[in-house]
């Protein structure tokens, strides 16, 4: 970009232009210069000839007359007085003839004018004029002061042999003759000089009077040209060869020069007006191109300042007009462009805006995920701390494990064996029945005879019983072994279920002629916890062992109770059968063995029932020992654990609700988070008018309970934040035990039921809820409200009307109800899909086992069996960790259709 | 920059060779009926000028003359001393007549400059030491040529006749003569003083003249111009005396004025135009040849001041007129151009004066 201004450029090129004019001027100056003096020299020439033509006429012309005087002098005679009146004459005509003598050879004046008798005879030989006079030619003497006049004069003679002419001119008159006045400016004299430099002419006396001699006379004679010039005159000289007299025209060099200069300053003078009149013309012209450039400087401003509309403003000239429009076109066209932009802008700020909102919400999420990734791998890098010590501990837990596999090979090897011999046995002992009945059977087959048909059927039974004892026996030890035995906790009263067992026992054993003695029994008349079935089945297998061992004396049973928060239950049966080596003692507990083979040839049986025994007291926290002295008799003590039945409660039955309200409850407390049972009951409590609040977790029960009095709570098990169990446990300590809390549950096992009871429940309802109980429960008439006509399904795909229309018929509910129920799970499930498939990614599989258990319970509200089976499945399959089974079965909940339409 | 550098370098050594002058003044009556002795001087000076700056001037410094005309008038002869002073003049030739130096002395005492006269012999000016030197002798030396001449011719009654506007010459000379003619038992019988010798002072002097008849001789102390007027019309109305003259009036003009009048009177003279030494002949040739005319005594005074001032300031060094007049006297004698002639302690001239008599229209020196 060039920083030279456009002023600067013009001023440039007024600059140069000046100087080219000035250069011009400086030559043509000097040329004038020349010129102006070549003209000085010419004219000054012109006047130094006119000069020489009057000296030449008025001094020349004289003589040649004078000279005429010779014929008067031959005719009249040198002194006569002819002669001196002819010369007279020309000393009257010319004012500047002062004297005219005539003087013989012997150099005396002889005749002279005017009579100057004084003069006559005077000897002038001594004059220069005569010494230096020239044969018929005229000689000039030097100037000297005449003896007539005392005035300055300059003297010409002439010989002619016989006389001689002398001319004096008066000096002083002799200027007179020459027109002085028509000098020019510079001349400074006009002088004549005679031939040795003395003025003769000059328009300064002095310089005459005092005979002064031209001071560059021997300069200028030595010169060859007719003109010389020194510092302050210029002279121009001109000789008249018949006086030799020189004419000079001295100039004034500062006149001359200040002609020059004049005339330079002149030019000057004009080359500065040129140059004014130049600068002027430029600088308006300029002016009037600047304004237009301004102008569209001033508007190039306002466009950077975006100011794209102004006025229109006068310039001079068409192309800056034009050029003027055109930029307010531009203008208002980028006016037009930016505001688009401007536009454009505002609305890319606007998404920006939102995007950055967006960004920020899942930079949050981003975050919270990070700090949650952070805990974990802080709990990893704790858990690899503890790593070290839990892998020595494992490391000692598996030698341990390694000494008890070790142990239990020798164990299974011995069971192997002991199985062999089991089989053998069982063999034995069930062909034996087994051949007896098979033989009874075909005797029946063949005989006809009635009594012997009756004893042949006694018979078979018989041997089906001991059949059936056996089996019962080998399933039980199979249970034991299989560890599946399962124990009941029924509450029941211990006297009666021992009673029941004594009483038979006790016919037998005095049936056998041998002493049968009870003590303690009284005390057995307890309320308590457990499974009645084995207690019942350990007696009768140690009593039928002492009955079967013992074949006189007594057999004698002893109960001890100890009661604490339990009852813990101590038995002595003693016999005084067959008794026992120590030997055999070790192995009465092992199955399938007797003290002694030849025992099971005599006494028979499996060996089974000592270690059906000895596992159930174990289970039941008990312990069970042998005391024997062979032939002597045999002591078996055990004792067992039971649970106290609670004094307060009621006892649960098989299937639920044993409470029956006769009126209706007030108020009802609803715990319940799961959406869709909350739909299903709140449907179903205004349905009966029943006024109810609802709490979604055990915090909010808790709550409500302080502030109100409910007639009953019904309490959901499985709660975010705070379980039934808990909240259950709160409750309790400030309500009194007559509320009925209802456990609502889908878990139904024993153990969950003792777990509600414990936590101070009164009783529970399993879910799906079964209405017609609960309205009993309620105090309320159930009805039956189904209304399935009212749907109308179109097509077989529309799996909301069609399970709308199954749960209608199943629970009552009027139709539309039901859609809004169906409804209301669909969205639930999906939305719990979803969240399992988020849980998956994080692999929170706890989560996943609670959302499944929530899609269970939902799907069994509504009565979808297919979804509720897989659910069900889906979560058995998490809770034993086989996930990948698990998100099959999950996939195919999926899948199902009601999840996957629309309707 | 090397160029510029030679170019001041020119202009300096141009500079230097400036051409120097010392100026020397001449004062003198250069116009009018009185100017002949003035012009004669101006041109011996000229030559003496004219020979020293030929020869390279005075150190390298050429004379140049600064020429002033009193035009015989007191006031301006005074008025010159100042208008010398006033251009740094220190030395000043002329002026030529004894009332001019009169007129001028005044002023001249009481400025720093030196005048040098060549032809002024008042005795009034003599012995004292005074800023002014004289190459001529004083007045009393023609007073005592004269008286010697008029002794040898018997001449005993005077009748002295004097120019009263010199009258510090003439007044001077008439005492001198007085005295010489008393000395030879003669005696002034009667003087005359004009002022402007018109018809009637011509008149008044014819008269005085035919009033004696026992008159031996007419005494005129005038310029050579009055001297011949004078001498004119005593030829014309008076029996013819002879005639004695001052050195003042000894030039060429007298005798072209007073013709035949002024035959067999008796001039003072100072110069022999007879003279044979080299120096003078080449002088008298320059002069002719330059002016077209003899030298006179004027100039030929004129040109020995002019060469005795060159030789004081080269001898000096300088200009200052004290130093240049010690120096004058302090060499005391001078080789003139015809003979030597000494300045004495007062500035004074001893030179000899003889006595001419003009015959056939031209001067001849009276063999003594």
């Amino acid at each position: 970009m060039s920083n030279k201004k456009l002023d600067r450029g013009i001023l440039n090129i007024s600059i140069f232009i000046v100087v080219i004019t000035l250069l011009l001027l400086i030559v043509s100056l000097f040329l004038v210069r020349k010129l102006v003096l070549e003209d000085i020299e010419s004219h000054n020439l012109s006047l130094l000839d006119l000069t020489y033509d009057q000296i030449s006429y008025n001094v020349e012309k004289p003589f040649t007359q004078i000279e005429k005087v010779d014929d008067l002098i031959e005719k009249y005679g040198i002194e006569s007085d002819v002669v001196q009146d002819y010369i007279e004459s020309f000393a009257d005509n010319f004012e500047h003839i002062d004297q005219i003598m005539i003087v013989n050879n012997q150099a005396k004046i002889v005749n002279i004018t005017h009579n100057n008798q004084n003069s006559l005879g005077i000897d002038v030989s001594y004059e220069s004029y005569y010494i230096n006079r020239k044969f018929k030619q005229w000689y000039w003497s030097d100037v000297y002061m005449s003896s007539l006049s005392g005035k300055n004069v300059i003297a010409a003679s002439n010989d002619k042999i016989d006389y001689m002419l002398v001319v004096e001119l008066n000096l002083e008159e002799l200027p007179l003759t020459l027109q002085y006045k028509d000098y020019f400016d510079e001349v400074i004299s006009l002088s004549v000089l005679d031939e040795f430099g003395t003025y003769i002419i000059n328009n300064n006396i002095d310089l005459v009077t005092g005979r002064y001699r031209y001071e560059y006379f021997d300069t200028l004679k030595s010169s060859s040209t007719s003109f010389y010039e020194n510092k302050d005159t210029f002279f121009l000289s001109k000789l008249n060869p018949l006086m030799r007299w020189y004419i000079i025209l001295e100039l004034d060099m500062d006149i001359i020069h200040q002609k020059l200069n004049n005339m330079t300053l002149y030019i000057l003078l004009g080359w500065f007006v040129f140059s004014v009149v130049l600068f002027k013309m430029i600088k308006t012209y300029f002016k009037k191109v600047s304004i237009g450039l301004y102008v569209l400087k001033d508007h190039t401003l306002k466009v950077l300042n975006q100011n794209y509309d102004f006025d229109v403003e006068p310039v001079h000239f068409h192309e800056f007009e034009e050029l003027d429009n055109n930029f307010r076109h531009m203008a208002k066209t980028i006016d037009a462009r930016t505001r688009e932009i401007i536009e454009m802008n505002e609305n890319l700020e606007e998404k920006i805006r939102e995007r950055t909102i967006l960004l920020e919400e899942s930079n949050c999420s981003l975050e919270e995920e990070i700090q949650e990734r952070e805990l974990v791998e802080e709990e990893i890098r704790i858990i690899n701390n503890n790593l070290d010590s839990k892998v020595k501990e494992r490391t000692l837990q598996l030698e341990r494990l390694n000494e008890d596999l070790r142990i239990s090979i020798k164990k299974a090897e011995e069971a192997s064996e002991a199985k062999s011999k089991f089989l053998a046995v069982m063999s034995h002992e069930m062909r034996t029945p087994l051949n007896g009945i098979i033989g009874f059977a075909s005797l029946l087959q063949t005989n006809t005879d009635p009594i012997q048909n009756s004893e042949n059927i006694e018979m078979i039974l018989s041997s089906s019983q001991v059949l059936l004892s056996l089996i019962n026996d080998v399933l039980d030890i199979a249970k034991y072994e299989a560890g599946e035995m399962q124990f009941e906790n029924t509450c029941f009263n211990l006297q009666h279920i021992i009673r029941d067992v004594l009483k038979p026992m006790g016919s037998m054993i005095k049936g056998k002629g041998l002493g049968f003695r009870v003590e303690g029994f009284e005390l057995l008349d307890l309320e308590v916890i457990g499974d009645p079935i084995k207690i019942r089945q350990v007696f009768t297998n140690i009593l039928n062992n002492a009955l079967k061992f013992t074949d006189d004396g007594s057999i004698d049973i002893y109960f001890r109770t100890e009661i604490k928060d339990q009852l813990k239950l101590y038995v002595t049966i003693e016999d005084t059968g067959i008794g026992m080596s120590k030997n055999e003692m070790r192995t009465i507990f092992q199955p399938f063995k007797q003290a002694d083979d030849t025992i099971h040839r005599m006494y028979g049986g499996t060996g089974l029932g000592l270690s059906i025994c000895k596992e159930i007291v174990e289970r039941m926290k008990g312990h069970i020992q042998y005391e024997s002295e062979l032939n002597v008799g045999t002591k078996c003590f055990f004792e067992f654990t039971l649970e106290l039945k609670p004094e307060n409660e009621n006892v649960f039955i098989d299937s639920g609700i044993h409470i029956l309200n006769e009126t209706k409850v007030d108020r009802v407390l609803f715990v319940e988070d799961h959406i869709v049972n909350q739909t299903l009951m709140t449907k179903f409590f205004k349905k009966y008018n029943v006024n109810y609040d609802l709490a979604e977790n055990g915090i909010e029960a808790v709550e409500l309970c302080k502030k109100n009095n409910y007639d009953i709570i019904l309490m959901d098990c499985q709660m975010p934040i705070m379980d039934g169990f808990e909240a259950t446990k709160v409750i309790r300590t400030f309500v009194p035990a007559s509320l009925p809390i209802i456990a609502m549950t889908a878990y139904t096992s024993e153990e969950n039921r003792i777990k509600c009871l414990k936590a101070g429940m009164t009783d529970y309802v399993p879910k799906p809820v079964d209405l017609t109980k609960l309205s009993n429960l309620l105090g309320v008439e159930y009805q039956y409200l189904a209304d399935v006509s009212k749907i109308e399904i179109n097509d077989d795909i529309d799996f909301v009307k069609i399970y709308a229309s199954e749960l209608s018929k199943k629970i009552g509910f009027d139709s539309e109800t039901c859609i809004d129920l169906i409804e209301t799970f669909k969205s639930q499930v999906i939305k719990a899909l979803t969240e399992i498939t988020n849980n998956r990614i994080a692999n929170d599989y706890e989560a996943i086992e609670r959302l499944l258990h929530q899609i269970k319970g939902a799907s069994a509200t509504v009565r979808i069996d297919t979804i509720y089976e897989k659910a069900k499945e889906a979560e058995a399959m998490m809770h034993a960790k086989l996930y990948d089974q698990a998100f099959v079965v999950i996939d195919h909940i999926k899948m199902e259709g009601l999840l996957n339409t629309s309707r | 920059m090397k160029k510029i550098v030679l170019i001041m370098l020119f202009f300096l050594l141009v500079g230097c060779t400036k051409t120097q002058y010392i100026d020397i003044g001449v004062v003198g009556t250069m116009s009018g009926s009185a100017s002949d002795l003035s012009i004669s001087g101006r041109r011996g000076i000229e030559l003496a000028v004219d020979k020293i700056n030929g020869e390279g001037g005075i150190d390298g410094k050429f004379i140049r003359l600064v020429v002033k005309n009193d035009e015989n008038m007191p006031e301006r002869s005074n008025e010159i001393v100042t208008e010398f002073v006033d251009e740094d003049i220190d030395i000043v030739i002329g002026p030529y007549t004894s009332g001019m130096m009169l007129s001028a002395y005044d002023s001249l005492i009481e400025n720093e400059i030196l005048y040098v006269a060549p032809t002024v012999s008042a005795d009034s000016l003599s012995f004292s030491d005074d800023n002014f030197i004289r190459f001529i002798a004083s007045t009393a030396e023609q007073a005592y040529a004269l008286g010697k001449v008029a002794n040898s011719n018997n001449h005993k009654n005077f009748i002295v006749i004097f120019d009263g506007n010199n009258i510090g010459f003439n007044k001077m000379l008439f005492d001198n003569f007085k005295s010489e003619i008393e000395k030879i038992n003669g005696e002034i019988l009667e003087d005359y003083s004009f002022k402007q010798l018109d018809d009637k002072t011509i008149e008044e002097i014819i008269n005085t003249i035919n009033n004696y008849d026992e008159l031996d001789a007419i005494f005129i102390i005038a310029g050579s111009n009055d001297f011949g007027k004078i001498a004119q019309n005593i030829r014309l109305y008076s029996p013819e005396y002879p005639l004695y003259g001052p050195l003042w009036a000894h030039t060429n003009d007298l005798l072209r004025v007073g013709g035949k009048s002024i035959e067999n009177a008796y001039i003072v003279s100072g110069i022999d135009f007879h003279n044979s030494s080299r120096d003078y002949i080449r002088v008298k040739d320059e002069h002719i040849d330059k002016y077209g005319s003899e030298i006179t005594f004027a100039g030929l005074y004129s040109y020995e001041a002019m060469m005795a001032i060159a030789q004081a300031i080269e001898n000096v060094g300088s200009t200052d007129y004290l130093k240049i007049k010690e120096e004058i006297i302090r060499i005391g004698q001078f080789e003139g151009l015809q003979d030597s002639f000494t300045i004495d302690q007062y500035g004074d001239n001893t030179r000899k004066y003889t006595v001419d008599q003009v015959l056939n229209g031209r001067y001849i020196k009276i063999n003594e």
